[in-house]
């Protein structure tokens, strides 16, 4: 059983006091930074960096993951306090952990996250264990023309995040698909809508936009609407899972997981699609899918797997390939190649104690977590408590020093005031800005693979369906797709029926 | 030796134009640094760049006496920091960890928002690296000439990735194919990682990449090594030959590094800074720490850091005019 002897060595590894230690401070130090808005992990690790130089460097990587993660667990924490997403997966907990929030449900909400967290961590750590190897095969698999495929299925889902109008979720998603053509073009090289400046030729940041539509905005409707309103909030409701959220939110976990962790092991980024997918599965699947966007427990369920699930099998495509699937990752890399460890296929033949021990650790960090988190509950439930006035000052200033804190530069600062702005007459006219979103982070994807599959296949289309996999996808999002329309279509045949009887 | 010499020289001439012109200026040079320096890292944290300058700026800070901050300003492929530091006061306690595009690349193919040679005191080349001409194993190729036969036989055929316009892997792309002759098509990918991902996976063929991303995967055998483009052998990749060996001349394609400051910098101040960082890199832990890096330290005088960066504007000047490339910042 060489899988028993790997986690046995993983484990002697990971369960020293030191590396405890390390893991316990970088899973504390994750959570802070999390529920400070906008202030994500990356630049956490940034500024760590240097200090983990003086490690071990299995305690090193032990600590800058346990801080990954961490963040991870803690970002949901504020997305379903104070609607305040840091990150683009904890968009989707916002929609109903929120809802869930204003209901007075914020304790269950809060405690399904966490255990969802965990069990999506646990099974992520075995699958790393038990396939990395093969997995991360198989991700190489995923081509350009399979990344298209892939984002239109996902732009395709993203119409099943507003729980309004389909017209103007559409509407969202081209609002969010035009942002995310600013900056420099991949292929060309050509400056687009960056009105000269070079702050906005790398395009706009994720963060900002986030912060800016979700943070600021909210702040900006809650000012504006009477302090009364809020007090439904600070309600201090019992916060046990009852047998009937337990019952529709377990299998939602499940599904959750399994979708995230098989995006996350794409290198190219599939793992932004985990928490969104799981979210539409969930609302397909679902016998009321009109409660979802109004605080629905399964909305919170599924994607916070799907996402913990996601940051987990991203190792993978790092540790056993040496590439990085996001700027976390990345930094990781980084860390390794200080220590003159070259990530890549070599790691876990070289350096079986460090890939191990890694590996190992996660699920003492995730254990961690879930025993530091649920106490933590109750604390952040009082936080609500605290009169709003005091509260939104705290929350606009953190959203500033956390889009400081991406690229040191006060300009993407004003830009988050603008969208913030926006964000507020986006509400006022009903517009939801999740599916804005995931338009934006999707579409700048899907050009950049659509246009590179085309240049590879020398300006051939069909190689969009005779590739088997891009086949597939593109089924799938062309039966989604069909799912969608038949009911209105079929509304509208009734309803043209319904007149030609009158007529 | 002659680094010592051209120093007392230029001491003694800043020394006498500041008896007479600038009086002010010396007296802040000869305190220099009373503050601490910040040293601008245009491109992102944890990279190859930023764990250079933070090495220099460990041990120069050892030196000096004061901190040397490290500060990543990234962004526009660079011109973002650079530019900052074009604009910050000259007064030596704002440098620039500047690198081959951000002073030889970008500035052939763009309109920059400042102007490499005229807005900036060199003040010395600190480090080169190596690049690899890889393959992916299953291109039927196991030599240079071989790649160039099997190009030739069939072009149009083979495709090599970039790590985006304009950067090292995409011109040395097009510097291979303007000296050979051959039909290589090219794809951009957002960096060298999922250029290196695609080449891994065989869906792009050939990638002209740095020595640090490509060497586990070429000692796994998942990435083909034909040729380094330094004028030696990598002790990384001993087996290895360089171009020339391989029958490609005028191929010597190296990534360099160096410290700026803003132009009009006291010369006393570029001076100190240039011996301090000589005596830094002459120090075996950082070399050692270096050629983890795929990186071999080079040092000289700020004049000849000048003559670089104004030969490598012109080198690049020429393949992109010939290869039609250009791009906005």
């Amino acid at each position: 059983m060489e899988l028993i002897d790997n986690l046995v060595l993983g484990f002697s590894v990971a369960l020293t006091i030191q590396n405890i230690l390390y893991c316990l401070l970088g899973t504390i130090l994750g959570t802070l930074v999390g529920v400070l808005p906008g202030l994500g992990p990356l630049a956490t690790i940034a500024m760590l960096l240097p200090i983990s130089f003086g490690l071990e460097p299995t305690t090193a990587l032990i600590l800058l993951a346990g801080i990954y993660y961490g963040a991870q667990y803690g970002g949901s924490t504020t997305a379903i306090l104070v609607n305040l997403p840091g990150e683009t997966s904890a968009v989707v907990t916002a929609l109903d952990g929120y809802q869930m929030a204003r209901q007075g449900r914020a304790g269950e909400a809060l405690m399904v996250a966490a255990l969802g967290s965990f069990f999506a961590g646990t099974v992520g750590t075995l699958l790393i264990a038990a396939f990395a190897p093969s997995l991360s095969e198989m991700a190489l698999r995923f081509g350009p023309a399979e990344y298209f495929a892939l984002m239109v299925l996902g732009l395709i889902a993203a119409v099943v995040l507003a729980h309004g109008s389909v017209i103007k979720a559409i509407a969202m998603i081209i609002v969010g698909l035009l942002l995310g053509l600013v900056g420099t073009d991949v292929t060309s090289g050509d400056a687009r809508f960056t009105f000269g400046s070079s702050h906005l030729a790398d395009g706009i940041d994720f963060v900002v936009v986030a912060m800016g539509l979700f943070g600021i905005a909210e702040v900006i409707s809650n000012v504006a609407g009477p302090e009364e309103e809020r007090k439904v909030l600070g309600k201090l409701g019992l916060w046990k899972l009852s047998k009937e959220d337990f019952r529709r939110a377990a299998p939602a976990a499940v599904r959750g997981t399994f979708l995230g962790s098989i995006l996350g092991i794409l290198p190219g980024g599939g793992a932004v699609l985990g928490s969104f997918s799981s979210y539409m599965l969930e609302k397909k699947l679902s016998r009321t899918p009109q409660a979802f966007g109004k605080g629905a427990i399964e909305g919170v369920a599924g994607p916070e797997a799907a996402n913990n699930a996601g940051a987990q099998t991203s190792f993978i495509p790092m540790l056993t390939l040496g590439l990085p699937s996001n700027g976390v990752m990345a930094l990781m890399i980084g860390a390794l190649t200080i220590h003159n460890i070259q990530p890549g296929p070599g790691v876990m033949s070289s350096n079986p104690s460090l890939f191990w021990g890694l590996i190992a650790s996660m699920w003492v960090g995730n254990l961690l977590l879930v025993i530091l988190n649920l106490p933590l509950i109750g604390v952040w439930i009082k936080l609500l408590t605290v009169r709003y006035r005091l509260l939104y000052p705290a929350i606009v200033v953190l959203c500033c020093i956390g889009v400081f804190s991406v690229n040191n530069s006060e300009f993407h600062v004003l830009l988050m005031a603008l969208f913030g702005v926006l964000g507020y007459v986006f509400t006022k006219l009903e517009c939801e800005p999740a599916p804005l979103l995931l338009g934006f982070v999707l579409g700048p994807m899907m050009e950049e693979n659509l246009r590179r599959a085309m240049s590879l296949a020398k300006g051939d289309p069909s190689v969009f369906v005779t590739r088997p996999l891009s086949l597939v996808l593109l089924l799938v999002a062309a039966g989604l797709l069909v799912m969608m329309l038949a009911p209105a279509v079929a509304r509208r045949r009734e309803q043209a029926f319904e007149e030609s009887h009158e007529a | 030796m002659s680094t010592f010499k051209r120093f007392t020289r230029s001491f003694i001439g800043a020394g006498l134009l500041a008896a007479g012109l600038v009086a002010p200026l010396m007296a802040a040079a000869e305190t220099y640094p009373d503050k601490p320096i910040r040293m601008i890292v245009p491109t992102a944290p944890a990279g190859g760049n930023d764990f250079m300058a933070r090495i220099i700026g460990q041990k120069l800070q050892e030196r000096l006496g004061k901190p040397v901050v490290v500060e990543n300003k990234t962004g526009a492929g660079g011109t973002i920091g650079t530019d900052f530091v074009a604009k910050a006061k000259p007064d030596g306690y704002t440098i620039l960890f500047g690198y081959i595009a951000t002073h030889g690349i970008n500035p052939a193919m763009s309109k920059l928002p400042y102007d490499a040679v005229r807005d900036f005191a060199p003040i010395t080349q600190v480090a080169e690296a190596q690049t690899v001409i890889v393959v992916n194993p299953s291109v039927p190729v196991n030599s240079l000439q071989e790649l160039i036969t099997l190009a030739k036989a069939k072009p149009g055929t083979l495709n090599y990735a970039s790590a985006g316009k304009g950067t090292l892997p995409h011109i040395a792309g097009e510097l291979f194919k303007q000296l050979t002759g051959t039909d290589i098509g090219y794809v951009h990918y957002k960096g060298s990682s999922p250029a290196a991902t695609d080449t891994l996976a065989g869906h792009t063929q050939i990638m002209f990449g740095s020595l640090v991303t490509a060497i586990s995967h070429i000692k796994a055998g998942k990435l083909k090594a034909l040729a380094v483009t330094g004028s030696k052998r990598s002790p990384l990749l001993p087996d290895v030959p360089t171009v020339s060996e391989a029958g490609l001349q005028g191929f010597e394609v190296a990534q360099w590094y160096g410290l700026f400051a803003p132009a009009n910098t006291p010369k006393a101040i570029i001076d100190k800074l240039n011996q301090e960082t000589i005596e830094v890199l002459k120090n075996p832990e950082v070399a050692t720490k270096f050629a983890e890096q795929g990186a071999d330290v080079v040092t000289g005088s700020p004049a000849d850091f000048g003559r670089l960066v104004e030969a490598e504007i012109a080198r690049w000047s020429e393949v992109s005019k010939k290869a039609n490339i250009t791009a906005d910042y």
